[in-house]
C-alpha cells in the first residue's frame, strides 16, 4: 500500500461513514470547524478506519492531538509503519 | 404534552435518569412498555416465595462506596440493605479438585486470602491488586473526585483483556480464575472482557457487598416513588413506536395508538440495537445506525429457580460459583460453563428461594424465536426441561447440600429473557464491554437525544445508575451536577 493509497481508502472510509464530499477531504480541512465533526466522533472514526485497513489505530494520545485530515493521515501512516517494522 | 425531556424504558437507568433530571425542575415523563416499572428489577414469586431476576447483590453500597453516593444523590439510601457474609461473600468451587475459594470483601482480606490460598504467587497478587486499585481510582465514574468531562467519555481504546492481565500476573490456573472471577458478574468471557471495566466491577464489589432482603423490587420500588415524589409522569404499558425528529432535533415520540408527546431532549435507555428502528430514516448515518444494530451482547443464560424447604446455609447471605475446571475460557461456555447460585432471604416458615444461572446459546431455542411468551409450543418446553435437568443434576454434583429438601419450580431460558428486557439476543447485560468492540456514547447525533443503560458505559445497578447520570450531565451541564453528587459522598 503506497501512501496515497492510503490516503485514498482513509478518506473514502471518513467520506462514506460521516456523509462528506471527497471534494472536502483536503489535507489542511480541520476537523472540528470545516468537516464537523467533534471529539465524541472520534470514536466512529477510529472504528471505520480499523475496518477499512484491518489493524489497529487505538492511541487515545495521539487521536486526541489530530486536528487536520492531514494529522489523521499521518498517524494512519506511522502506525502502519510501526506494523511492518 | 409538551414536557422538558423524555426518558424512553422506565428501569434502573430511566427512573435514575428521570429522578436526577427531575431534582433539577425538569418536567420529565417516563415511558414504560410493560405495565409495571422496572419489570426486571422486580423479579416475580412462585408458591408465596419472591425470585429476584435483575440483582441479587450489589458492591460499593458500603460507606464511603461509589453506589452508596449514588443512592444518597437520588434520595433512595434508606432502601433496606444487608451485608453479605464479610468473610465469605463469594465462594468459588472447582469441581475438578474439591478446592474452594472463599472471597472476603475489604482489600485487606481479600489481598491475604489469595496471599494464604496462593503463597508462591505473592509477586502476581500484588502487581494484579495494584493495577486494578490504580485503574478503579483513575475512573472518573468510580473516584468521584476526578473531573467528569467530554475527554473522560472517550473509552481507553488500547486495554488489555481481564485474561491477558490475568496471565501476566500468574501462570497458575485456578488463580487466573480467581482474577476473572467477576466477569461472571457482567457476562463477558475474561478473553474478550476489557480489564477496566472488570477492574471498576472488582473493586466495587472488594470495597463491600450487599443484598436486598427484600429483593430487586424495593430497590423498584423506591426510585419509582421518588421520581413520581418529584411528579414525573409515568406512561406504563406503552411502548414506543416512533421516535419524531424535527430538522436534525429531537422532538418527542409517538406511540402504538398514535398518540404522541413532546420534549427538546430525550434519554433513551432501550437495547441500542432497536434505536434506529425508531428513528425517522436519514436522522442518523446509516453506517452508525448498522454498527448499532451489529453490537454484540454479553451472554444469554438459562435460569433455573428452586425453593429449598429450609434455609440452606450456604447460600445464606453468599453466593457460590460451580466451576467444573480453572479455566477462564470456558466460563460462558453453555454445559460447562461456570454456575452460578444465589440463596434468597429465608421466610419466617424456614422456605428459601435459590436462583441458578449458567451460560447459554440463543442457537439452542432458535427455531422458537418467533413464539411469543406465554404461547410456546411442547417442544420448546421439552427442551428446556432436558438443559434444566443437566443443570440441576450438575449443580447437585456440586452442591450436595441441594439433593434433599429442594424443588425446582420455574425455568428462564434466553427466550424468556429475550421478552422481559426487551433485548434482542436476550443477554443478561445488554451490549459487551469488549476489547474488539467500541460501546455507543452517551450521545447521538440527533440533538437533544442521549443513550443510557448498562449498554453504554458499565454494566450492573452501578453502569445503569452512571450512565444514567453521565447522560444527564451530558444534556444539562456535566459539572453542576457532578458538585451535587461529589456532596453525597459520605467519609469512611
Amino acid at each position: 500500500m503506497t501512501e496515497k493509497e492510503v490516503i485514498e481508502i482513509a478518506n473514502v472510509a471518513l467520506a462514506e461513514e460521516f456523509e462528506l464530499e471527497m471534494e472536502q477531504m483536503v489535507p489542511e480541512a480541520r476537523f472540528n470547524d470545516d468537516l464537523g465533526l467533534d471529539s465524541l466522533d472520534a470514536v466512529d472514526m477510529v472504528v471505520v478506519l480499523e475496518q477499512a485497513f484491518g489493524f489497529k489505530l487505538r492511541d487515545n494520545q495521539a487521536l486526541r492531538e489530530i486536528r487536520t485530515l492531514d494529522d489523521l493521515h499521518k498517524y494512519i501512516l506511522r502506525k502502519k509503519s510501526e506494523l511492518e517494522g | 404534552m409538551q414536557y422538558d425531556v423524555i426518558i424512553i424504558g422506565g428501569g434502573c437507568s430511566g427512573l435514575t435518569a428521570a429522578i436526577t433530571l427531575a431534582k433539577l425542575g425538569r418536567r420529565v415523563a417516563v415511558v414504560e412498555k410493560d405495565k409495571r416499572l422496572a419489570p426486571l428489577l422486580r423479579g416475580f414469586s412462585r408458591q408465596g416465595v419472591h425470585f429476584d431476576t435483575g440483582v441479587h447483590y450489589v458492591g460499593g453500597l458500603g460507606s464511603g462506596g461509589v453506589l452508596e453516593s449514588y443512592f444518597r444523590f437520588l434520595g433512595i439510601d434508606d432502601v433496606e440493605r444487608k451485608e453479605l457474609r464479610p468473610a465469605c461473600a463469594n465462594i468459588f468451587k472447582f469441581l475438578d479438585s474439591s478446592r474452594e475459594i472463599t472471597f472476603p470483601h475489604g482489600a485487606d482480606s481479600f489481598v491475604s486470602m489469595l496471599m494464604e490460598e496462593f503463597p508462591d504467587e505473592a509477586d502476581g497478587i500484588v502487581s494484579f491488586w495494584e493495577r486494578v486499585e490504580k485503574t478503579a481510582a483513575q475512573s472518573p465514574f468510580l473516584n468521584l473526585q476526578h473531573s467528569l468531562d467530554e475527554d473522560a467519555l472517550i473509552p481507553d481504546l488500547d486495554v488489555p483483556s481481564v485474561a491477558d492481565e490475568a496471565r501476566r500476573a500468574t501462570s497458575n490456573p485456578y488463580l487466573q480464575a480467581a482474577f476473572s472471577l467477576h466477569a461472571l458478574l457482567y457476562g463477558v468471557s475474561p478473553e474478550q472482557a476489557r480489564f477496566d471495566a472488570h477492574a471498576y466491577t472488582l473493586a466495587s464489589y472488594v470495597h463491600s457487598a450487599h443484598s436486598f432482603p427484600g429483593g430487586g423490587k424495593v430497590l423498584a420500588d423506591a426510585l419509582e416513588k421518588r421520581a413520581r415524589e418529584l411528579d414525573c409522569d409515568v406512561f406504563c404499558g406503552k411502548g414506543v413506536e416512533r421516535i419524531l425528529v424535527d430538522d436534525g432535533c429531537f422532538a418527542g415520540v409517538q406511540f402504538a395508538n398514535g398518540k404522541t408527546i413532546h420534549s427538546r431532549q430525550c434519554i433513551y435507555t432501550g437495547h441500542p440495537a432497536l434505536l434506529p428502528d425508531l428513528l425517522p430514516e436519514g436522522a442518523v448515518r446509516p453506517q452508525w445506525a448498522k454498527r448499532l444494530k451489529r453490537l454484540e451482547d454479553t451472554a444469554q443464560a438459562m435460569v433455573l429457580f428452586a425453593i429449598a424447604d429450609h434455609p440452606v446455609e450456604l447460600l445464606t447471605d453468599s453466593n457460590v460459583f460451580l466451576c467444573t475446571a480453572p479455566c477462564v475460557e470456558k466460563f460462558f461456555e453453555a454445559d460447562e460453563g461456570v454456575i452460578y447460585l444465589a440463596g434468597g432471604e429465608p421466610l419466617p416458615d424456614g422456605r428459601q428461594a435459590i436462583t441458578v444461572v449458567t451460560a447459554a446459546s440463543t442457537e439452542g431455542f432458535s427455531e422458537w424465536q418467533e413464539t411469543s411468551y406465554g404461547n410456546r409450543p411442547y417442544a420448546y418446553h421439552k427442551e428446556k426441561e432436558r438443559i434444566s435437568k443437566a443443570i440441576w443434576q450438575r449443580v447437585q454434583d456440586g452442591c450436595p447440600e441441594l439433593r434433599d429438601g429442594v424443588s425446582l419450580v420455574d425455568v428462564a431460558t434466553p427466550l424468556t429473557m429475550q421478552h422481559w428486557v426487551a433485548s434482542p439476543t436476550g443477554s443478561l447485560y445488554g451490549v459487551r464491554h469488549c476489547i474488539d468492540q467500541i460501546s455507543p456514547m452517551p450521545m447521538t447525533k440527533v440533538k437533544g437525544l442521549g443513550l443510557a443503560g448498562q449498554s453504554v458505559l458499565l454494566p450492573g445497578v452501578l453502569g445503569a445508575m452512571v450512565s444514567a447520570f453521565v447522560t444527564c450531565g451530558c444534556l444539562v451541564g456535566m459539572k453542576e451536577l457532578h458538585k451535587e453528587l461529589r456532596a453525597c459522598i459520605r467519609e469512611e
